[in-house]
């Protein structure tokens, strides 16, 4: 099969670029070792719409960034996302420092910014810790989810033509008359173009490719998920004032009413470990914005792995191979950037300039937590599926697990439809629900309870039948 | 759906409280409405397939789904309605909205009775850290893929825990062929019951480390092992980690009522479910609660002894027959964890069922409970454990003020 | 042999020894300690829970009596081997399992 692009690596990266190219009206196919999109650094980060004070000026960080502000909240919406542009604040008591990323974002063009005195921010988080005297407060800034982003982005890509391989491991990569010859297990491709968006896996990538190598310094951070029933501690995103390795222990709301707390920032190897020092120090960092954190009401801990390459992304042509594009080291604010990423990949370095392409729009999981009582049971009696609920927590029914077995991504892993639509996401994280969402896959892809998987292939949940044969 | 369900009183959950509590407040004359989220009645029972329920309140000894059926052919010759299938998703008042394969719709009630259960502690409720691969549940978790679905989740198991549900699973995982290494407590003593330590373990030459607990997880994909830490107070010492390979770590680390359905319910910092008068009614007028939803029990029996008491009040409290005259407090003494119910009224007639569970083990001493200086009650224990719900009956003839429940040497 | 007591709460620890033709029990602080001491020794009892594979999923079962500790596994080999269409509650699927003047009944159902 010949594609004129094939994208490496499914996060909010790819899926960005897979959908801007399908915009542009080319085949394209995203190539992702995982079982589905969003498996890396992209389901594990603090779901943050940077506003873009805090990136150097004149970076592509900076660059991307602003951009990226704008086109997520319109892209958000376009694809029916969460998305909620509740602001930022970053506080502390060095008012010097509040100018500088003041003046930063200025330089940066980041509109609505304002420096505020203890009593302003008072009133805008009223539990803030007494030592806290002043802030700046980014208008532009909220919250999203990023792996619901990523799917969405994918899905509207695939509905528009594009292709999506799963478990697929690019082994070889030859130079052909067409473009590149692609190789995995279960893949043979042509393409004209390739573009490296394997984050953490970059370099493997690079090598198979024969395209630059980076050098790759993984930095892992680890968070607290809180319950979505504790009193709300902050209806907008806080920072602490940030230092040099990363922006800090940040208190968020999420978009779907819980609260995060964290990330840590260590030097690591790409592993999504959690860590009692890493969690500990989560704790003691968090109560300098907000004293009174219930961490007794922690329903997850997760970790996720952001890969740095020096100071800067790195968005480039390859130099070693023709039309190959480089992407590496997109840590945050990545998430942002990402659109922004895609917007400049696909015009200046592509150079397909056409406009966008009318898109058959995706349509939205339904969220019976959403929906009022003359919408359920509209619902209801058009499929008596969405009056059963399988997960307690979270108030999802079983028509919604169903439509999200059906959707354009085909996903068939128990996190695969927890992202999708929340089953096991809440406070007993699947306590209850687990093996009636196992049964409900197994059901619905005709496959056996033993064959579901958790995430990734290998990830059964059942070892066999009870009583194996010795 | 029919349009206003009207009912005297409303049991949330099917398990054994509910069914209990519905079949005496139908006895009552009430009209009753029980409402069940699974396909049948008997609750967390029809998972439970081992033997040791029912010693108290049948005089015999039952599986969990044997007890279970013997409330549901009770019930069966009741009038109470049965709503399977269905889920409670907000109580507003006395208005509790439902919603199932028919739609979405608000019953009307006089009194509700919550009977919700509870839920198992997960890893983030003990912090566990390390990796997050397929191959770590809780006992619940998987006493329903081994006794409901017929599956096994691991080959080589560790029990991290040693509550009932984890014992009860060390010996059911070792029947159906997988390997039980090691069951981990990270406190001096089990809190399971002792029958359970024996027969569970010790029958199956399952070592029981105290003192001991999992340090962190390892494995990306699967689960590929533990290391394992002696601790000094709950602080694990580092130097004794120890790396043991297992392909299934399972969590028996508490229960925590699932009291999260209800708003600005006054809640019992000890027991985490409700604080009641000796009603079991909550601070919410009407709103009744009893079994592990009030207040995590070892014994079925105590849960229907003490839902029988919730089902008969809601209904005497729909039927306008309750009275909340001349209130006494009942507190928590020396020796005493928590007590249940926290508060009762003179005006009743009926005696007065007191649960509770002590601060720790305790041997030849005397439970007491005083009115004042008087001491109207005295039992002496030759040993009671920490982990073992206690119950006292006091006639309402004795008491002229507030109690306190407490435990005395000789 | 040692084992912990489990007639009540006291769980007293048992050192329970044969002495020529007499069981010897120590530890106990009351007759019922003693009696189940040597039952534990001579000959202990156990109720056995298990599962039965029908064509329609797993059902629970158990003996409608004690069966000796030792042959626990011949009993549950029993179960293992039956895989039956359905079944309910209180059927008997096995009787006089493995001559043991018990049966195996079900306890419940789907």
């Amino acid at each position: 099969m010949n594609y004129d692009v094939a994208i490496i690596g499914g996060g909010i990266v790819g899926c960005a670029i897979l959908n801007k190219l399908t915009r542009k009206n080319l085949k394209v196919v995203l190539i992702e070792k995982g079982n589905d999109v969003a498996v890396g650094a992209s389901k594990a980060n603090s779901s943050i719409i940077h506003a873009g004070f805090d990136c150097k000026p004149n970076t592509l960080k900076a660059k991307f960034n602003v951009r990226g502000n704008e086109l997520t909240f319109k892209l958000a919406k376009e694809l029916s996302v969460p998305i909620k542009q509740c602001g930022a604040l970053v506080v502390g008591n060095d008012l010097n420092m509040v100018n500088e990323l003041f003046n930063r974002g200025k330089a940066n063009g980041v509109k609505g910014l304002h420096i505020l005195n203890r009593e302003q921010l008072l009133t805008k988080v009223p539990k803030l810790n007494e030592n806290i005297t002043c802030g700046l407060f980014a208008e532009t800034s909220g919250i999203t989810s990023a792996y619901l982003l990523t799917i969405a982005l994918a899905e509207e890509a695939v509905i528009n033509g594009a292709e999506v391989k799963f478990n697929t491991k690019i082994k070889k990569c030859v130079k052909n008359d067409f473009g590149y010859n692609l190789i995995a297990d279960n893949l043979n491709i042509n393409a004209k173009y390739v573009i490296n968006s394997a984050g953490a896996s970059y370099n493997e990538v690079a090598k198979i490719l024969g395209t630059e190598q980076h050098e790759i310094e993984f930095r892992r951070g680890e968070y607290f998920l809180l319950d979505s029933n504790i009193e709300p501690l902050t209806n907008l995103t806080i920072f602490p004032l940030p230092s040099k390795f990363s922006k800090g222990v940040l208190i968020t709301p999420t978009v779907h009413g819980q609260t995060i707390v964290g990330p840590t920032s260590y030097e690591s190897d790409n592993t999504t470990i959690t860590t009692v020092d890493g969690l500990n120090e989560i704790k003691e960092k968090a109560v300098n914005i907000i004293k009174d954190i219930p961490f007794n009401k922690n329903i997850r801990n997760f970790s996720g792995v952001r890969t740095i390459c020096g100071d800067d992304f790195i968005v480039e042509k390859s130099t070693k191979k023709q039309n190959i594009i480089n992407l590496a080291g997109i840590c945050s604010p990545g998430l942002t950037a990402a659109p922004a990423i895609a917007e400049y990949v696909a015009e200046n370095l592509l150079g397909f300039n056409n406009a966008d392409k009318k898109m058959k729009k995706r349509v939205p999981y339904t969220c019976l937590h959403d929906l009022n009582e003359a919408e359920r049971n509209k619902l209801i009696k058009r499929n008596p599926d969405y009056g059963k609920i399988i997960c307690k927590c979270e108030c999802v029914s079983l028509g919604e697990i169903k439509e999200a077995l059906n959707s354009p991504l085909k996903p068939n892993s128990v996190d695969a439809i927890k992202r999708r639509v929340r089953a096991g996401m809440g406070r007993c994280q699947g306590g209850f629900c687990l093996t009636k969402v196992i049964k409900t896959i197994s059901e619905n892809l005709n496959i056996s309870e033993d064959e579901v998987v958790k995430e990734n292939k290998g990830s059964n949940f059942y070892v066999s039948n009870i009583n194996p044969k010795k | 759906m029919n349009k206003n369900l009207m009912y005297d009183v409303v049991v949330i959950g099917g398990g054994p409280a509910g069914m209990a509590a519905a079949i005496e407040s139908y006895n009552q004359g009430a009209k009753t409405l029980l409402i069940e989220r699974n396909e049948k009645l008997g609750g967390i029972l029809n998972q439970c397939i081992h033997n040791g329920f029912g010693l108290q309140y049948f005089n015999e000894e039952l599986t969990g789904p044997e007890y279970a059926l013997r409330f549901v052919e009770l019930l069966s010759k009741t009038k109470v309605d049965v709503l399977l299938n269905t889920f409670v998703i907000d109580i507003n008042g006395l208005n509790v909205t439902i919603i199932n394969e028919k739609g979405q719709t608000v019953v009307q009630a006089k009194a509700i009775v919550l009977a919700m259960g509870c839920r198992e502690k997960t890893p983030a409720g003990i912090m566990l850290t390390g990796s997050r691969p397929v191959g770590v549940y809780t006992a619940g978790q998987v006493q329903k893929m081994v006794n409901i679905h017929g599956k096994l989740p691991g080959k080589n198991c560790v029990i991290l825990g040693s509550g009932d549900i984890g014992l009860i699973m060390a010996r059911r995982l070792t029947y159906e062929g997988a390997k039980v290494l090691e069951v981990l407590e990270i406190m001096p003593e089990s809190g399971g019951l002792k029958r359970n330590i024996v027969q569970c373990l010790n029958d199956n030459n399952i070592p029981l480390k105290l003192k001991h607990t999992v340090t962190r997880v390892v494995g990306n994909t699967r689960i590929e092992g533990v290391y394992v830490a002696e601790v000094d107070g709950f602080t694990p010492k580092l130097e004794t980690e120890k790396f043991v390979k297992c392909d299934c770590l399972i969590l028996s680390v508490g229960l925590i009522p699932e009291v999260d359905l209800v708003k600005n319910l006054k809640l019992n910092p000890k027991t985490g479910g409700a604080d009641v008068n000796e009603f079991r009614e909550t601070n919410i007028s009407g709103i009744f609660s009893c079994g592990n939803v009030l207040h995590v029990h070892d014994l079925v029996d105590n849960v229907t002894y003490e839902s029988k008491l919730a089902g008969t009040n809601a209904a005497k409290y729909a039927l306008g027959k309750l009275t909340h005259k001349k209130p006494f407090n009942v507190v928590a003494g020396n020796g005493i964890r928590y007590v249940s119910p926290s508060f009762g009224y003179m005006s009743e007639k009926e005696d007065l069922m007191i649960y509770f569970r002590l601060s720790s083990r305790i041997t030849k001493s005397y439970i007491c409970v005083k009115c004042g200086e008087n001491e109207i009650y005295s039992k002496f224990v030759l040993a009671a454990n920490a982990g073992e719900m206690q119950k006292i009956q006091i006639e309402k003839s004795k008491i002229n003020g507030d109690l306190t429940v407490l435990v005395r040497g000789q | 042999m040692k084992t912990t007591c489990i007639m009540c709460p006291v769980g007293c620890e048992l050192t329970i020894e044969k002495v020529g033709k007499e069981v010897k029990v120590t530890g106990n602080s009351c007759l019922r300690g003693e009696t189940y001491g040597k039952n534990e020794l001579t000959n202990p009892m156990r109720i056995v829970t298990a599962l039965v594979k029908t064509k329609l999923g797993v059902l629970p079962v158990k003996t409608t009596g004690m069966v000796p500790k030792n042959r626990i596994n011949d009993v549950l080999k029993e179960i293992e081997k039956l895989e039956l269409n359905k079944a309910q509650a209180g059927d008997v699927v096995i009787k006089n399992v493995c001559n043991l003047n018990v049966d195996i009944v079900v306890t419940g159902n789907y």
